[in-house]
């Protein structure tokens, strides 16, 4: 690298550390003040204590943290069964009617979710199912909503699939359900993983769908932080923010040693 | 003809017809009905969009939406776009945490995101508390509830989504150009300008837009950056929907929201080159 | 089971049975254009032939036809008498050796070679002997727990017939299976590939475009050339004697002469042409032609001869020349020249050297009539 080409590169390293400072700085300062020893929450902190990680762990949160880890898991498992055809049709097969399908199957990242939110509960509300707001009409909004991100993942890992392992497959005499469950499902075995685990992550962090579909016995736990916001910001609520953030991360961490992700998180190749 | 497509796609269609595009039509249904007494009715109307349109509280509210949305899609872009040419040119070696580390703040619900900022921003927070005691300040400043600070925390949450925009549209270009353009005796800083950013256009354009549809209908960020004093479609929203239990008003709005989100994606296929496939 | 088909037996067919395989009329046409055209192509048993074409040819359309990968739109597919269209790939008992091996890369090697053994329900221990003898018959003896990941190139391609052959395949399909490899592993793997063919004694269609491998491996070979088939016939009988110019231009380096018949001449006779400049010559035609047609006289540059005058009339078809320029190629040279008679011609000289000749020299081009073939233009 020539001399004068060294400034430049220095100026955007900069700028990425402050970038880096901005973005991570106030999710640091919320752990922070979680321990705090004080009643506010202000950083840097009056003292050290956990007396607010204990109070987010009493059983009126835990149960939050339970409903949110079901809720979320549930949908990762029922976005996988539900968008493994889906990405299978879309794939696999030119049909019409076909880019209005990817359409309808990407609508519900396109349009807001919370447009998506008040049009369940009226749905819910006038038939009547699901006793309009609780687990089951969270969980059906959830699968909408996560639905895309499984489809997306699981499409490029199909897309991905090596030439030919199909056809040596068949002309070693394997069947179409032979070659589903020895060859296309274990070779797509990360996408699913990956895809599940996509679907788990923007069930847990979304707030703009269960706001509305939240009841007072069933409500994640974004929303209900979000809700006792509204009474202050007490330390115990950046206690359980720094729980519904470790949560996800261990998550990743426990999914990462047996898959690699970096190959699902870029935009997919257009085939 | 009935192919095997059919028996794969035909379940998970009809669930996202039922519980995806019928709520959506509905809303959009309910807007154009005329409200008695919180329970709709069969009359078609257009008087909600009026009712909405004409009130000054209610417009500021929609201008407040459109201004914080043009301002976060133009930030998260500007801001995204260095970070997301280092990312894709570093030869560091700690390259995978780097970019771990950029998109590690969507495993943070938006509500977590945002205590943060409450805690920096307060009046009796941190930013408040330096600047008195290096006397920058005589008084404490009430940077919360503000559409300033609706602004920045919306950034701030969106940022991840610019970088994965751009370090897409940015891993397309070949380094071999730059190397050429700087072979023909341009230095680095303009071969930046004259190469990268016009074939980084897309990616650009695209995350603008991807930030400006999603901040317009964010909620929990203006919930508790802006507070009552600056509200947003969305907060009126909620409003509407869960406290004052007005259908066809919460509804209007939530057309208003879709309506703009459904232009915007025209322009996002046409000039953030999107291409509608998987 | 293995034991048997082991046995050494003759290259080709003994002519007791039917044809292994027979192709006849077979078509397939996308849209308006056909990829493939009216192929008419018998393999004998034990036969190992080539199919050899430039890109896009139709070559491997026509494998994925036999294999059943594709569906043919007209004809009919004959293996050892009973026809194969309609039949899914995993009934047609066809093994087939792709380009990019199509390792499955989930398993490893002794699973990969076992797959089709599996599929078939033979019982475990079975399995395992034979996988293990197949891996040995390939000289891959000890490495079936490894990942085909962990393998070389060569490796993996004798992982990917080892799975094709074991079995026991009523035929072989090889797909390009060389063209991944460099120029010296895949010299060496065209006499493995021969070896084992020869061994097992299974019928064999190969496709490729390149012509070296064609000639060094094959009983037979195909030329195919936009969806038809341009030449059938032995190596020798194709370089020797191709049937047309594309057959003589595509495989080696053959010079063309445009030259008129004099008088009509029947098939496989001798007449007499004429070349632009005035001089005749006599030459064996292939395709009988009548007088005054234009035609092409090939001859291969090995064949012919350069020197610095022109020789007595003896026969010899003798042109002037003017050497254009010369190209050193270590253990021969290439003569380029340009012909009086209008044209250009490349003669190989093996024992001469960069200095005999230099460019702009006058000098006569010499070919005996018996290396060279009229071909029809």
């Amino acid at each position: 690298m020539s001399l004068p080409s060294i400034r430049p590169w220095t100026w955007l390293k900069i700028t990425v550390g402050l970038t880096y400072v901005f973005m991570l700085a106030p999710i640091l300062v919320t752990i922070v003040v979680s321990f705090n020893a004080g009643t506010r929450s202000v950083f840097p902190p009056e003292g050290w204590s956990l007396r607010w990680w204990y109070e987010a762990f009493s059983p009126e949160w835990q149960s939050a943290i339970y409903l949110t880890l079901g809720l979320s898991s549930t949908t990762a498992v029922l976005c996988t069964v539900v968008g493994l055809p889906l990405a299978f049709g879309l794939v696999r097969h030119r049909f019409p009617g076909r880019k209005l399908l990817i359409l309808l199957v990407l609508g519900p990242l396109l349009l807001p979710t919370l447009a998506t939110g008040i049009g369940l509960l009226q749905v819910f509300h006038w038939t009547g199912i699901f006793e309009t707001v609780g687990f089951g009409s969270l969980l059906v909004g959830h699968v909408v909503i996560s639905l895309p991100f499984a489809v997306r993942t699981i499409s490029v890992s199909l897309l991905g699939l090596p030439a030919n392992v199909e056809a040596a497959a068949a002309s070693l005499g394997a069947n179409r359900i032979q070659i589903f469950w020895q060859i296309i499902l274990p070779l797509i075995r990360n996408g699913l993983v990956a895809g599940a685990l996509f679907a788990f992550i923007h069930s847990f962090t979304d707030v703009n769908l269960s706001l509305f579909l939240s009841g007072p016995a069933a409500a994640p736990i974004t929303v209900k932080i979000l809700g006792f916001l509204e009474f202050g910001f007490a330390p115990t609520l950046a206690a359980l923010s720094a729980i519904s953030l470790i949560i996800p991360l261990l998550v990743v961490l426990a999914v990462q040693r047996t898959t690699r992700l970096g190959d699902f998180v870029y935009a997919p190749k257009q085939p | 003809m009935f192919g095997v497509h059919w028996i794969l796609i035909a379940g998970p269609a009809l669930f996202l017809l039922l519980f995806f595009v019928f709520p959506n039509a509905l809303l959009l249904s309910a807007s154009l009905l005329k409200s008695e007494n919180q329970v709709l009715t069969s009359k078609l109307t257009l008087d909600n969009f009026g009712f909405v349109l004409s009130k000054a509280h209610y417009q500021r509210a929609i201008l407040r939406t459109f201004v914080v949305g043009a301002s976060v899609g133009l930030l998260v872009a500007i801001i995204s776009l260095p970070i997301s040419y280092f990312l894709i040119r570093t030869t560091s070696r700690f390259k995978g945490v780097l970019i771990t580390l950029s998109l590690a703040p969507l495993l943070a619900s938006v509500v977590v995101r945002t205590y943060g900022w409450y805690v920096i921003l307060d009046r009796f927070g941190f930013v408040n508390d330096v600047l008195l005691n290096f006397s920058l300040i005589e008084e404490r400043i009430a940077f919360i509830p503000s559409t300033g600070g609706i602004i920045l925390g919306l950034t701030h949450a969106l940022l991840p989504y610019g970088i994965l925009t751009n370090l897409a549209a940015l891993s397309s270009i070949n380094p071999n150009l730059e190397t050429a353009s700087m072979s023909l005796g341009e230095n680095r800083c303009r071969t930046f300008f004259r190469v990268v950013l016009p074939l980084s256009m897309p990616g650009l354009v695209a995350s603008f837009l991807l930030a400006f549809s999603i901040s317009i209908s964010a909620y929990a960020t203006p919930a508790i950056l802006g507070g009552y004093a600056s509200r947003t479609i969305a907060t009126h929203i909620y409003t509407f929907i869960m406290q004052v239990l007005d259908w066809s008003l919460g509804a209007t709005f939530g057309a208003i929201l879709i309506g703009f989100t459904v232009f915007i994606l025209v322009l996002m296929f046409r000039f953030g080159g999107r291409r509608l496939e998987l | 089971m293995l034991q048997s088909s082991l046995s050494v037996t003759g290259a080709t067919g003994t002519g007791a049975d039917a044809p292994a395989l027979v192709l006849k009329g077979v078509g397939k046409s996308y849209g308006p254009h056909w990829a493939v055209r009216d192929l008419d192509i018998a393999v004998e048993q034990g036969e190992f032939v080539t199919l050899l074409g430039p890109s896009g040819c139709g070559k491997t359309t026509t494998l994925s036809i036999i294999a059943g990968f594709v569906e043919p739109d007209a004809g009919t597919i004959l293996l050892r008498g009973k026809p194969l269209v309609g039949l899914p790939p995993f009934k047609r008992g066809i093994g087939v050796v792709f380009q990019d091996y199509a390792l499955f890369p989930h398993m490893s090697v002794a699973q990969n070679v076992g797959y089709g053994l599996r599929a078939r329900r033979i019982p475990r221990p079975e399995i395992d002997a034979r996988v293990e003898q197949m891996l040995e018959l390939v000289r891959l003896g000890g490495l079936g727990s490894r990942s085909p990941q962990a393998l070389s190139g060569g490796q993996r391609q004798r992982v990917a017939l080892a799975r094709a052959l074991v079995i026991n395949p009523e035929f072989l399909l090889l797909d390009e299976p060389l063209s991944n490899l460099d120029l010296k592993l895949r010299e060496e793997m065209r006499l493995e590939v021969v070896r084992l063919q020869r061994q097992l004694s299974v019928p064999t269609i190969f496709v490729t475009h390149d012509q070296s491998e064609a000639l060094a491996m094959s009983n037979r070979i195909v030329v195919m050339n936009d969806g038809r088939v341009e030449q059938i016939g032995s190596p020798k009988d194709i370089y020797e004697t191709p049937a047309n110019r594309f057959v003589a231009q595509f495989i080696g380096s053959m010079n063309l002469i445009s030259a008129t018949v004099v008088e009509a001449v029947a098939a496989g006779a001798t007449g007499l042409v004429q070349f632009a400049d005035g001089s005749r010559v006599s030459i064996p035609f292939r395709t009988g032609s009548q007088a005054g047609r234009q035609v092409s006289v090939a001859v291969r540059p090995e064949r012919c001869a350069v020197v610095r005058q022109t020789p007595k009339s003896d026969g010899t078809a003798a042109l002037a020349a003017t050497v254009t320029h010369l190209v050193y190629l270590g253990s021969k040279v290439e003569i380029h020249l340009e012909l009086a008679a209008g044209g250009v011609a490349v003669v190989e000289s093996v024992g001469g050297t960069v200095d005999d000749f230099e460019a702009g020299q006058r000098v006569a081009f010499l070919a005996s009539p018996q290396d060279c073939t009229a071909l029809p233009d």
